[in-house]
């Protein structure tokens, strides 16, 4: 049996009357990449920031470690698991460095605001991102895939050993969509990080992932290996899709090609050219 | 040149980052103000040469001139300072507390509370109850009105921007109160009244400035001690709750400093408007980013803009003594319109 970071016992989640997510028990394995993947409005984000306690559950309780994250104090949980929000702003003429130092708050007091620890442990995080020489440039002032690994440093400077990601590579390109993966990535390599993400693209979920996460009316509709997870069957009831899945031929991880009109037509034309 | 100066002694007690150009621009403005209290004391319809007003303070006899300046301007200027550097910094939490930079407390209605006490004393108890407990009035209609604010904005948690709309309504009725007893009041008190809600700190005495000193000198202190919380608010609420923070806890805490701050400055210096606005926007453009010097920077601005204010209002219009509040409107809004075209082209 795999040893469990973050366990849910029946939990619900919702909106005033609107239930999102109905009794669901999960396991998130320690030390592994579990990626979330769903359709637009199935609960994938709800049930990370549920999890992130952004969100309190209906009912059901969330252990984290083995611990119920209710006996935790909101510091307690900081010092064990880092969230990155779906959204950001970085204020007017807040610094990289003066950004990623907030990710030793759980750490620190009213006194020890800045000690030798803290400073080792800012610049360790900002130098596996890449980001340390834009350590005194605003935050505003750089790219969407810069910004991005700001905030992931921000959040490896709380020195978690789970660390959650709600669609980190929205509003990216390509290449910095890989450049966020392939970070977290090595983060789980080298640093045995716990780490759970919420992606659209399957792609490069199915890439990354060691367990994969298949949401669907409230509740898992699959999760395995990637392998397990992405299946025709599998995309036609969670995405309402008809896809072929083929082999990735770089990382040999199952890859979907969906139907759409446009290729039926393709299709056809070829069809009918021969 | 090290931009930040790190306080990290041995024993590892505490620990601090000290940003030394900002520090030292804090300083500079601090001596600005001192230069011109000095100045602002000399001025009047006597003139009191510089060295007397320095003489004066480190303890030499100036003779008649004593009585000119501590009885009549030294705790007028004290109170209008003391004035202003509570809306400063009570502004500069709010704005902070909301993110959004057009907060104050005269706009969120915690101003318009203290007016509407204080108006309902001076129309209804004048000359029934000693004048002296109209600060205490204006205080506690400041407190009961936040309160009122703070339980309507209440919805699983404090929203920043349901507070201000729901503050901004307040201050609607409260204005709409306050006119309304305005007019059914007697011509005399409702000219005193007026003036009142202007801002005026004519014929302070020091009883005001021991009244005020104690409240203020707190609040100031633990306004520094909000810096932390401040700072990881501006990452927006989610990521503050994730680094562990009790945003609402939080928000209480500078909330009820502010209220404090706004409360006593209304309570003795009446409805100054403005400097709670505008102080804090100067002391960023100054400072920048760190709560922890913007508290004094604020405080020193919003102070010196206040008595400078009254410094001219009592001055320029001899015999005529123009309530502060006009002043600070008349000269900091188009300061403040200038500060912003500037900024523009900058």
């Amino acid at each position: 049996m795999m040893d469990e970071m973050l366990r849910t016992n029946s939990l619900t989640l919702g909106f005033k009357d609107r239930i999102v997510i109905d009794e669901l028990d999960l396991d998130i394995p320690k030390g592994k990449v579990t990626i979330l993947v769903g359709a637009n409005g199935c609960g994938k984000s709800t049930l990370l920031r549920s999890i992130a306690r952004l969100l309190k559950p209906k009912s059901g309780s969330i252990e984290l470690d083995g611990l119920d994250m209710d006996q935790l104090s909101t510091k307690e949980i900081a010092k064990r698991l880092a969230v990155l929000p779906q959204s950001t702003s970085s204020p007017e003429g807040l610094t990289v460095s003066q950004l990623v130092k907030q990710g030793r708050y759980p750490h620190q007091t009213l006194l020890k605001q800045w000690s030798v620890e803290d400073e080792k442990i800012v610049n360790e995080a900002m130098t596996s991102t890449g980001v340390f020489e834009m350590a005194d440039r605003p935050v505003t002032s750089l790219s969407g895939g810069q910004r991005q690994r700001v905030w992931i440093a921000m959040t490896l400077a709380q020195r978690t050993e789970t660390l959650l990601l709600d669609e980190p590579t929205t509003f990216l390109d390509v290449a910095h969509q890989i450049e966020i993966l392939d970070l977290c990535h090595m983060l789980n390599e080298v640093e045995g990080k716990t780490i759970v993400i919420v992606l659209h693209d399957l792609n490069l979920a199915a890439r990354y992932a060691h367990h994969m996460v298949a949401l669907k009316n409230k509740t898992i509709y699959a999760q395995g290996s990637p392998e397990e997870v992405v299946t025709t069957e599998m995309m036609k009831q969670v995405f309402a899709l008809d896809c072929e899945v083929i082999e990735d031929p770089i990382t040999l991880t199952p890859m979907t090609i969906p139907y759409s009109k446009k290729a039926a037509r393709r299709v056809k034309e070829r069809a009918f050219a021969l | 040149m090290k931009k930040v100066f790190t306080l990290r002694p041995q024993s590892g007690a505490f620990s601090l980052q000290l940003p030394i150009v900002p520090i030292a621009l804090t300083l500079c403005l601090f001596l600005m103000m001192v230069v011109l209290m000095i100045v602002g004391l000399s001025l009047g319809s006597t003139w009191v040469s510089p060295l007397a007003i320095m003489q004066y303070f480190i303890g030499i006899d100036v003779g008649a001139n004593t009585f000119i300046i501590e009885s009549l301007r030294l705790p007028r200027m004290l109170v209008a300072l003391l004035a202003g550097a509570a809306l400063g910094v009570s502004g500069l939490i709010l704005q902070e507390m909301v993110r959004n930079p057009l907060a104050s407390p005269d706009i969120i209605g915690i101003t318009g509370g203290g007016a509407v006490a204080a108006v309902f004393f001076i129309t209804t108890f004048s000359g029934i109850l000693p004048m002296s407990l109209l600060p205490l009035a204006a205080m506690l209609g400041s407190a009961i009105v936040s309160v009122l604010i703070y339980a309507l904005a209440w919805k699983q948690g404090i929203s920043p921007l349901r507070l201000v709309l729901i503050g901004i309504g307040i201050n609607a009725a409260m204005s709409a109160l306050t006119t309304l007893m305005i007019i059914f009041s007697p011509i005399n008190s409702s000219s005193q009244a007026y003036v009142w809600m202007t801002g005026s700190v004519y014929g302070s005495s020091w009883s005001a400035v021991q009244q005020m000193f104690p409240w203020i000198g707190c609040a100031m202190i633990l306004a520094l001690l909000c810096a932390r919380a401040v700072h990881v608010q501006q990452l927006g609420e989610d990521v503050a709750k994730s680094l562990g923070a009790r945003i609402q806890w939080q928000r209480l805490g500078m909330i009820t400093v502010s209220v404090i701050l706004a409360g006593v400055a209304v309570a003795f210096a009446g409805g100054i408007s403005f400097v709670g606005l505008m102080a804090p926007h100067i002391a960023r453009f100054v400072i920048g980013r760190s709560f922890a010097l913007l508290v004094p920077t604020a405080a020193i601005i919003g102070g010196t803009m206040v008595f400078v204010a009254d410094v001219i209002g009592r001055t320029a219009f001899l015999p005529l003594d123009v309530p502060v509040g006009v002043l600070v409107s008349g000269i900091g809004a188009p300061f403040f319109l200038y500060l912003l075209y500037r900024n523009r082209k900058g």
